[in-house]
């Protein structure tokens, strides 16, 4: 048999400590429901902070690129009598457009790191899951090797959790 | 300390509130309500069946500007921006000096979410959704000016770069086209990061709804968002990196407002010093806006808990810095059109201190100068009714500031037979108190439908709030 | 809108015009449906079509004499495209200034001066220009009427018929014909011819601007009528007596360019100085070295001792002391010295004067006499005497030929109340006026550019004037008018002219003619130098002493609507005056020192009686005019003057010719006015806009006033084209008449905003005449200084715009694409100049105006677009393509504002070319670019203003 275990707790520090034990045991496929993040949670290496940077660069340098195209290239004129290629005039737009590239692939970005939208997740079936978002702490396991669920359950059980459920896979 | 749990006693038995008054020594957040009480209560407010008498009653004016505004723009389109007061030496009227206008006050509201949020602040964290709000309604009505100023409306999208038959491109030299970019990225940053930031607070507000239309509406909002590990990590990161963009963003789009004007030959514009003068008027704004939101609200929401004295200390502290700053930009100001000693700037600026219209600069200085000195004493920054009218007579101020800058510089050119007047007709008006209601309308929309607290910040500051209480 | 809606109006006025609507029924079924709703503004539109369509199909049955050109069916000599010219002439009050018109297939489209002409040059005065207005305004009178119920050619002919079986067994008695001035050899011919079968007939010779006093002082002076023809360029000392010989005498334009050519002391030889007294400020006074204010009294005196001082060498006491100095400065300049005296002084000083421009040696010199080129006046009988006969029902029928004098005739005669006595009456005129109301019969007349006539110019030279279209409507020439009332059948206006010169021109008439038709002018018709002597008592005269009032009205046409036959051209109306830069309106000019005592402010209501006549009428402060008077101009507030022009302004005619002292009280009221100058009356303090200086200082310094080395740049750009167009501007010959910005709205198609959207600073001319004082509001010397586009060569606007939309050619003009425009308005904004003017409506779309009327080389332009002057880009490329086809390098182009200038004042050409006059004129010591600290390198210069008065170190040796 084989599916979720669903363990609810009362407080951070008690699901904190349901981890740690969790993860002493070796349990894999750990999955942490809470309506804050984890206070000790590891350093979040995340690749947000360089996609970001790189849209920016290359919003940056595609703006400019486009005004100079536009100015000296496409359709040069005369304008003022000033220089085809008055780079400073270019720098807020190319700045500006940077900023709006770096912003759309932070939120897109995001979304995709972070998996949604996905607005249907089996687990959602749990109860234990409607608190998650208020005050509850929830920990999901899913792995293939029913031993290990077995295992997870007992551990799990010993910690005074709030509710233990299971989750169909 | 003494008065904590009295009031947390008083605060349970009424749960309208409103009662506490703001202390100077409150903490950011007041003890005593827990992460799922919190929670709860900020859910209550927008999960309950009917609205507030209080929310109804300002809808009807809301609702009324905003049908001005549609009229008056209907009007517009149909017979050309002749119906405004514009003339030949004062091109520009009232569709810049609003643009302007709002395009500072949403600044503020950025400032303190983006900006705060770097310097890792506590007490902004009762704010930024409020303000975040503020930026989001404030910049669309900034938004629509620029597009009503044009003589063709109809033609706005030649800005755009896009490809089209004649390989025509727009002027990229233009103050005016870096300012059509800037404030395009801004509108569309400020709202993708508060919809960002709005995200898990939606899915809370997901598994608190009972009715069902609500569950869905707000479930598809949360975009699925469940609170796992991988999504809070990630969340952090994102939104902290959008942070750090946001906060030079908000810089460059009002220098490049400033911009619009210093990059004239104009006279009375032509001046290096605009852009900052430009940012400090911004964040002036943006507070008094803040403030004018935030006291009521904290009333008619019974927020008393998470928007305390320490916040009315410290948004008045801000008022008062900016206004320093403004007061040093007009010193700048006329300094150096003095020390420069150019005839036509002078005269100028003569105009403006002593002509006709001297009233308006006057009570520009007044409002937006002279009356926040009020906030160097602590009493009154906890006194609720001066703060509310010390930041309205600001944010009157600031319109007659952009009044200044736009009418009385082009009302004296260089050439004295070019010399002119302006006259606002009733259209002018419309336009400008249509928008006030469209923002109205706005904020009425969220406070009703959105929480306007940021929920899961709040939880991390109640979880440390105990170490504070320690520190202490 | 409002000022739109005015006009709109107009036209429901014409949709309910019951006249029109029977005959428009009549022709079009279903247009009464589009009656229905006349606020409509298509339909409106369309009615204004159907109104001129209609016109032509009733024209049909009146067939076009000798050849003409209809482009409808286009003739060889038609291209597409290209213009056609015709000779013709602008008469007024008279006398014919020649004109050549400019035709794109086969429309008229634009009114250019006739270089051979003596009275042109090549020049025209605002007049002029604005003709092709009038030709084409929608309320001409096109139907034939008694008392004002729509009648037709046969029944005027049967009525006629009547008419003239009565007066020839009356030999004329109670046959009266008044007309203006007369110059036409045909018309006196003609009426000659009429007074000859006619005897007991009368001619009344009348014009509400009247010049009867210059003639009668020459009869005073000589015996008999002469004329003058003044040779200015001849002159080293002018003085002018309340003169009118820059603006409004016959020759005017002429005598311009002759001043003109001794006012730049980089191109003359010797500048010529001018002193000139007058109680109110006119062209001639803001021009000259020296400029004296004196009231009638004072003025009078100023007068006879120039005479004493001057002929019998004696000084009196009393003047002011600067007129020992002009005498003493006109003697010394004896044979290039020359006075000159306005119409508005009486007989006797004309007179007086002649004898001292006699004794100066002018005559022969500076001046020359001729024989008279008017019907001569002492034939003509007075309108006063003419009323009398009326009241007393001595007058049956009476002919009035283009004159209003229901509307015009001095108020104290009361002619309309007398004309009720007249039991025949008729009006020939080209617009409804208030004649035309008042008379049994109204008769459209032939426009002058739809018929065959002839005329004079102030040196006697003919024109032949030659029909330019077909008549709109169905009009009687004023030639064929005149013969009906003799004959049954007269010859059509081409055969009675063509009798006139057939008698002159002798043999080879065809060719005679075909020469004079192309030249515009007929050789050798100029009158020759009369012979004249001085009589002995001419030195005698004494003016009537003035009637010692506190306050003196005096009554000067409007500069721009004339005696009022001007009222309904919306680009008169809208023209800024000269020097108060007004339009559509005519307050009441007040001296300061009035205005002080009075407290009043410009706009405030004054009540001007005279007798029991008074008028409520607005203030205006005129600095430098006397303060003993009031200035009421003539030519406003009439009340059937069409849509443009009734009730514009105010009507002073009825104070005209009433006895006893007028008086001036402020009464409760204050109405804006339409005022294009919005700086209230600020003085040119920095110095910098006109530059200027004494002819002594220049020589001591000649740099002083040019343009220094140019700002040092970081980038700077070098035009690329072959050519490098650029305009000089010479405020030295500048008179402000305004030619300029008429012949400007007429190229460029711009549009007439009105006098609402004038008060709101929307007007639209793309070139203004800047006016600027200097000195105390008392005696202030007046600048002019034309502005248009500069065509920076670092144009300011250009860099702000978002789109692109106004950007350089390869030729250094600063061109403005319509197309691109989203009307954003920073280029205005970053122009110092203020040069560009906004549609902030669709202005040219509600103008009253037919489009056939536009010039068809220049957009018409929509609403939300910028626009502004573009060196008349059009006539570049019109003359780049014909360089092209010839394979030349691109020649002389002559802008809009530089062919109508009669000074000269303007020169635009290739300053790429050192041979060019325009780089020549920007060689000169006095070119200075305007704002120049700006930096934009302005393509337009100017050269500074040099002004000659008498050195203090002269000692006056009178």
């Amino acid at each position: 048999m084989n599916g979720v275990i669903v363990a609810s707790f009362e407080t951070e520090p008690a699901l904190r400590d349901a981890l740690a034990r969790l993860r002493d045991e070796r349990i894999g496929g750990l999955q942490t429901y809470t309506p804050k993040r984890l206070e000790d949670d590891t350093p979040a290496n995340s690749p947000i902070p360089l996609v970001v940077l790189s849209a920016g660069l290359l919003g940056a340098a595609a703006g400019f690129g486009m005004e100079v195209y536009a100015n000296t290239i496409s359709y040069p004129l005369d304008i003022g009598g000033r220089p085809e290629f008055s780079w400073p005039a270019f720098v807020p737009i190319a700045f500006e457009i940077g900023v709006l590239f770096a912003i759309l692939a932070g939120v897109v970005g995001y979304l995709i790191a972070a998996g949604i939208p996905s607005l249907y997740d089996p687990i959602d079936e749990c109860e234990s899951l409607r608190e998650t978002m208020r005050d509850g702490w929830v920990v999901a396991i899913r792995t293939r090797d029913s031993r290990e669920l077995e295992r997870a359950r007992i551990i799990l059980a010993g910690r005074g959790p709030k509710a233990i459920e299971e989750a169909p896979a | 300390m003494t008065d904590i749990p009295a009031s947390n006693a008083r605060h349970r038995e009424s749960p309208i509130g409103g009662s506490r008054p703001p202390l100077l020594r409150d903490p950011v957040v007041l003890p005593g309500s827990s992460i799922g009480s919190m929670t709860d209560q900020i859910c209550a407010i927008t999960l309950r069946e009917r609205a507030f008498l209080w929310w109804w009653i300002a809808m009807i004016p809301a609702m009324v500007l905003t049908g001005m505004l549609v009229a008056a723009i209907l009007y517009l389109f149909y017979a050309g921006v002749g119906i405004w007061g514009i003339d030949w030496p004062v091109v520009w009227g009232f569709a810049i000096i609003n643009y302007v206008w709002w395009i500072a006050i949403a600044s503020g509201g950025t400032f303190i979410s983006a900006l705060f949020f770097l310097t890792k602040v506590e007490w902004r964290t009762s704010l930024n959704r409020i303000a975040e709000t503020m930026t989001v309604f404030a910049a669309a009505c900034a938004g629509i000016y620029p597009i009503l100023h044009l003589g063709r409306p109809w033609l706005f999208y030649w800005l755009f770069p896009f490809p089209n038959t004649m390989t025509l491109w727009p002027q990229f030299r233009s103050p005016l086209l870096w300012d059509f970019f800037a404030i395009f990225t801004y509108v569309a940053s400020s709202i993708l990061f508060w919809y960002l930031g709005l995200i898990p607070d939606l899915a809370t507000m997901r598994d608190r709804a009972e009715a069902r239309r609500k569950q869905i509406l707000y479930g598809v909002m949360a975009l699925g968002f469940r609170g796992s590990d991988r999504q809070w990590r990630h969340y952090h990161v994102t939104y902290g990196v959008l942070a750090a963009i946001m906060a030079p963003l908000v810089i460059s789009v009002h220098s490049i407002v400033g911009l619009d004007f210093a990059g004239a030959a104009t006279v009375g514009w032509h001046s290096t010093e605009f852009p900052p003068f430009f940012v400090f008027g911004a964040l002036l704004s943006g507070f008094a806006m803040v403030l004018l939101l935030v006291i009521p609200l904290r009333h008619l929401l019974s927020l008393e808990d998470f928007i305390t004295g320490r916040h009315f200390d410290i948004l008045c502290k801000m008022l008062l810095v900016s206004s320093l700053c403004l007061a040093y930009a007009y010193m700048m100001d006329a300094f150096t059109i003095f020390y420069g000693g150019d005839y036509a700037d002078r005269t100028q600026f003569s105009g403006k201190i002593s002509g006709s219209y001297a009233v308006v600069y006057w009570v520009t200085i007044l409002l937006n100068v002279v009356l926040p000195q009020l906030m160097w004493f602590r009493r009154l920054r906890l006194n609720q009714t001066l703060i509310m009218l010390v930041c309205f007579g600001v944010i009157v101020g600031m319109w007659c500031e952009r009044y200044t800058i736009v009418v009385m510089s082009l009302r004296r050119t260089h050439l004295a037979s070019a010399w002119g007047d302006f006259h606002a007709t009733f259209w002018d008006w419309a336009t400008l108190f249509g928008t006030v209601g469209l923002f109205g309308l706005g904020i009425l929309l969220c406070v009703r439908f959105l929480p306007v607290i940021s929920m899961f910040e709040m939880r991390g500051l109640l979880q440390r709030r105990p170490r504070e209480g320690e520190n202490r | 809108m409002s000022s739109l809606s005015h006009q709109w109006r107009s036209l429901e006025q014409l949709a309910e015009d019951p006249d029109f609507v029977t005959r428009a029924v009549q022709e079009f079924p279903g247009l009464a449906e589009a009656l229905a709703s006349p606020h409509d503004r298509r339909r409106a539109l369309k009615l204004m079509a159907a109104a001129i369509t209609m016109a032509g199909l009733g024209g049909c049955d009146w067939a076009p004499e000798g050849t003409l050109i209809s482009a409808v069916r286009a003739p060889s000599n038609i291209v597409p495209g290209l213009p056609n010219f015709y000779a013709s002439a602008n008469v007024l009050d008279g006398y014919a200034t020649g004109v050549v018109v400019k035709h794109q297939m086969g429309r008229p489209i634009k009114v250019e001066g006739n270089p051979r002409h003596p009275a042109s040059l090549g020049a025209t005065d605002v007049f002029a220009q604005a003709q092709l207005l009038d030709f084409y305004d929608p309320d001409r009178a096109w139907a034939i009427t008694v008392h004002g119920s729509p009648s037709d050619q046969s029944d005027l002919r049967t009525e006629l018929a009547a008419q003239r079986a009565k007066i020839a067994e009356s030999r004329g008695n109670g046959f009266r014909i008044l007309t203006g001035a007369i110059t036409s050899p045909t018309l006196t011919r003609q009426l000659d011819a009429l007074l000859a079968i006619y005897p007991e007939a009368r001619w009344i010779q009348w014009q509400a601007i009247s010049r009867d006093n210059v003639a009668k002082g020459a009869v005073l002076a000589y015996g008999k009528p002469v004329e003058l023809v003044l040779k200015l360029d001849a002159a080293d000392v002018i003085f002018a007596i309340d003169s009118d010989l820059l603006s409004s005498a016959p020759g005017h334009l002429r005598f311009a360019r002759d001043f003109a050519s001794r006012r730049n002391p980089t191109r003359t030889q010797k500048m010529s100085r001018v002193y000139a007294v007058e109680p109110t400020p006119t062209l001639s006074g803001s021009v000259a070295d020296h400029r004296f204010i004196a009231g009638p009294d004072e003025l009078h005196m100023v007068v006879m001792a120039l005479a004493a001082g001057i002929l019998e060498g004696s000084a009196l006491s009393g003047p002011p002391d600067w007129v020992g100095q002009v005498i003493a400065d006109l003697t010394a300049n004896h044979g290039r010295a020359l006075v000159h005296v306005g119409p508005d002084q009486p007989p006797e000083t004309h007179a007086l004067v002649h004898a001292i421009n006699e004794k100066l040696g002018a005559r022969g010199n500076t001046l020359e006499l001729i024989a008279p080129v008017a019907y001569p006046v002492e034939q003509a009988e007075e309108l006063a005497d003419l009323v009398k006969d009326m009241r007393t029902g001595k007058v049956s029928t009476l002919l009035i030929m283009d004159s209003n004098p229901a509307y015009a005739a001095p108020g104290g005669l009361s002619f309309a109340a007398a004309l009720k006595r007249v039991d025949f009456s008729l009006t020939l005129t080209v617009l409804p006026n208030e004649t035309s109301q008042a008379t049994t019969w109204a008769v459209p007349m032939a426009h002058p550019w739809e018929t065959w006539s002839d005329g004079r110019a102030f040196d006697g030279t003919a024109t032949i004037l030659q029909p330019q279209a077909l008549p709109l409507y169905d009009p009687v020439s004023i030639h064929t008018m005149l013969a009906l009332f003799t004959e049954p059948a007269p010859a059509a206006a081409l055969d009675a002219v063509q009798a006139t010169w057939k008698t002159r021109m002798g043999e080879d008439f065809e060719q005679g003619w075909r020469h004079a038709l192309a030249s515009g002018v007929v050789p050798g018709t100029a009158n020759s130098k009369s012979d004249v002597t001085l009589r002995p008592d001419a030195g005698r005269q004494t003016p009537p002493e003035p009637a010692n009032h506190p306050l003196t009205i005096l009554f000067r046409p409007d500069p721009h609507l004339w005696d009022g036959r001007y009222a309904n051209n919306a680009w008169l109306q809208e023209l800024p005056r000269p020097l108060t830069k007004l339009t559509w309106d005519n307050p009441l000019l007040v001296a300061p020192e009035r205005a002080e005592q009075l407290k009043l402010r410009n706009g405030d209501m004054i009540c001007l009686s005279v007798g029991d006549a008074s008028v409520t009428a607005p203030a205006w402060i005129m600095p430098g005019q006397a303060a003993d008077c009031v200035v009421a101009l003539l030519g406003f507030g009439e009340q059937h003057a069409g849509t443009v022009g009734s009730g514009a302004g105010f009507d002073f005619y009825p104070l005209a010719g009433r006895a006893g002292a007028p008086s001036l009280q402020k009464v409760s009221g204050h109405v804006v006015l339409a005022c294009t100058d919005h700086h209230n009356l600020i003085f040119d303090e920095t110095r910098e806009y006109v530059r200027h200086a004494t002819l002594a200082e220049y020589n001591k310094n000649p740099q002083a006033l040019a343009t220094g080395k140019p700002e040092p740049h970081l980038y700077r750009w070098k035009p690329k084209g072959p050519a490098a167009w650029a305009m000089s501007v010479d405020l030295n010959a500048c008179i402000g008449c305004n030619a300029c910005v008429v012949a400007c709205q007429a190229e460029n198609n711009i549009p007439v905003v009105g006098k609402e959207e004038v008060i709101r600073e929307r007007e639209m001319h793309w070139l203004r005449i800047d006016r600027y004082y200097e000195g105390s509001p008392i005696d202030p010397d007046s600048y002019f200084q034309p502005v248009l586009c500069m065509h920076c060569e670092e144009a300011p606007c250009e860099t702000v715009c978002p789109v692109g939309a106004t950007v350089h050619d390869s030729e250094g003009i600063n061109v403005m694409v319509y197309n691109r425009c989203i009307g954003t308005r920073f280029c205005s904004n970053n122009c110092p100049y203020k040069v560009r003017r906004f549609n902030y409506f669709a202005f040219s779309h509600e103008e009253q105006r037919p489009p056939e009327a536009r010039n068809p080389d220049v957009t018409v332009r929509g609403r939300g677009v910028m626009e502004k002057c573009s060196f008349c880009l059009q006539r570049i490329a019109e003359a780049r393509i014909a360089a092209d086809r010839e394979n030349r390098p691109v020649g002389e182009v002559r802008t809009a504002c530089q062919a109508a200038c009669p000074t000269q004042a303007f020169t635009f050409g290739n300053m790429a070319d050192p041979d060019s006059e325009v780089a020549k004129r920007k060689r000169s010591l006095l070119d200075y670019a305007l704002l120049a600290d700006q930096n934009t390198r302005p393509r337009v210069t100017y050269e500074a203003r040099i002004r000659n008065p008498k050195p203090p170190n002269e000692g006056n040796g009178g």
